[in-house]
């Protein structure tokens, strides 16, 4: 472990077992440029967001499946949008899709990391919003497709994006911005997993 | 851990929500430098072998192992302090000082999808080789001290990279690195994802 520490210039501190420690190479990213994306919509954490648990999430999905997704989380709350805000981050989606070179590709750039990327962009917007009371309630799932939706063709397991907002549970293809309601999303009853 | 400065607040007031701001700046998204293969190739990993290494590395359960793609890279370790910086870049563009993140609402996974996502974004950009980026999420419950961090076993994320010198697990907030071999929580963990 020490060849690692030296390796990525680690100090090795502490007493006991050596605590290695990544030390951020600063210098490189000071030569690198900055990234500007279009203007985004500004977080809405106003009375319309409350707190979900985890156990509420899956109170809303049994409301509208008998065969509710398992729900794989990080933490035990989350904070819903503003469903306003929700509507315009999603249109605010589909415009990176130039800045960013945003497009389908096997592996690299697929559903899911389309839907990874939906989700990680809108926690990052709540953090720039002053959200400071946990992440949000927008995730990434995987779905058999039994169903097309939303531009993609039914077949095959898919990922999409499921949003608590402040007037429930909803369900985003991200490729296209294609929203609906989780009770009309018509494959809720073959979801496999949301990630939190 | 979170700096909300006065008058932008004001301002937010005064917007409706989902109404346009300023332009989104933050670091460009880091490329990562990879391991290669014999023909200079950018060196490909099943998710067979990175089975294998998630064993070596002392995960007995696989059941709660998930990989979304079939084929990955491998990073190189000397550019993990490249991408430490960017994400601490990065958090610190929206108001999030990483080194005091655990004083508030601290959610690991978020800061595991962030990293993939930037450095998946970074390949695209430069029109890279397919490859899904070898960067994911553990969850377990902390029954086991590590380093800063206590056993108090609560549940936590980390990052997990699989690099030329294996898998390594990495706390963003405490800059903590170490080979998952090595992670004294590697009983308890709950989900790994790539």
């Amino acid at each position: 472990m020490l060849v690692l520490a030296l390796a990525l210039g680690v100090p090795v501190l502490g007493v006991g077992a050596p605590i290695e420690r990544i030390v951020p190479n600063v210098e490189a990213l000071s030569r690198q440029p900055m990234t500007s994306l279009p203007p985004p919509p500004l977080w809405a954490s106003g009375p319309q967001t409350a707190l979900w648990t985890v156990d509420d999430v899956a109170a809303e999905f049994r409301k509208v499946t008998a065969t509710p997704p398992q729900i794989v989380h990080g933490s035990l709350g989350f904070v819903r949008p503003d469903h306003r805000w929700f509507l315009a981050y999603v249109r605010w989606f589909q415009l990176l899709g130039r800045p960013l070179n945003l497009h389908y590709q096997d592996e690299l750039f697929n559903c899911v990391n389309y839907s990874r990327c939906f989700v990680a962009f809108a926690d990052l917007l709540a953090q720039n919003g002053g959200e400071m009371r946990g992440s949000i309630c927008v995730g990434w799932a995987t779905v058999f497709n039994q169903n097309s939706f939303g531009g993609v063709p039914a077949g095959g397991g898919h990922a999409i994006v499921i949003a608590g907002t402040s007037e429930g549970l909803f369900v985003v293809e991200p490729q296209t911005g294609t929203m609906v309601a989780l009770r009309d999303y018509p494959n809720r009853d073959e979801l496999a997993e949301m990630n939190l | 851990m979170k700096h909300c400065l006065f008058l932008p607040a004001i301002g937010f007031l005064a917007l409706a929500p989902g109404a346009a701001g300023r332009n989104l700046d933050m670091p460009e998204f880091p490329m990562p430098s990879f391991v290669r293969d014999d023909l200079g190739g950018m060196k490909e990993i099943g998710f067979l072998k990175f089975f294998r290494e998630l064993q070596k590395g002392g995960v007995q359960g696989l059941d709660e192992v998930e990989f979304l793609d079939t084929g990955y890279a491998v990073l190189k370790s000397d550019s993990l302090p490249t991408l430490a910086a960017w994400l601490e870049a990065a958090c610190s563009s929206v108001g999030l000082e990483l080194p005091l993140a655990r004083s508030g609402n601290y959610d690991g996974t978020v800061l595991a999808r962030l990293l993939e996502v930037a450095t998946t974004l970074a390949v695209v950009r430069e029109r890279g080789k397919s490859l899904a980026m070898p960067i994911g999420l553990l969850i377990c419950r902390r029954r086991e001290k590590w380093g800063d961090l206590p056993g108090d076993g609560k549940r936590d994320a980390y990052v997990l990279i699989e690099t030329d010198k294996g898998l390594l697990v990495y706390d963003p907030p405490t800059r903590q690195l170490v080979a998952l071999s090595n992670f004294s929580n590697t009983a308890d963990i709950v989900t790994i994802q790539f």
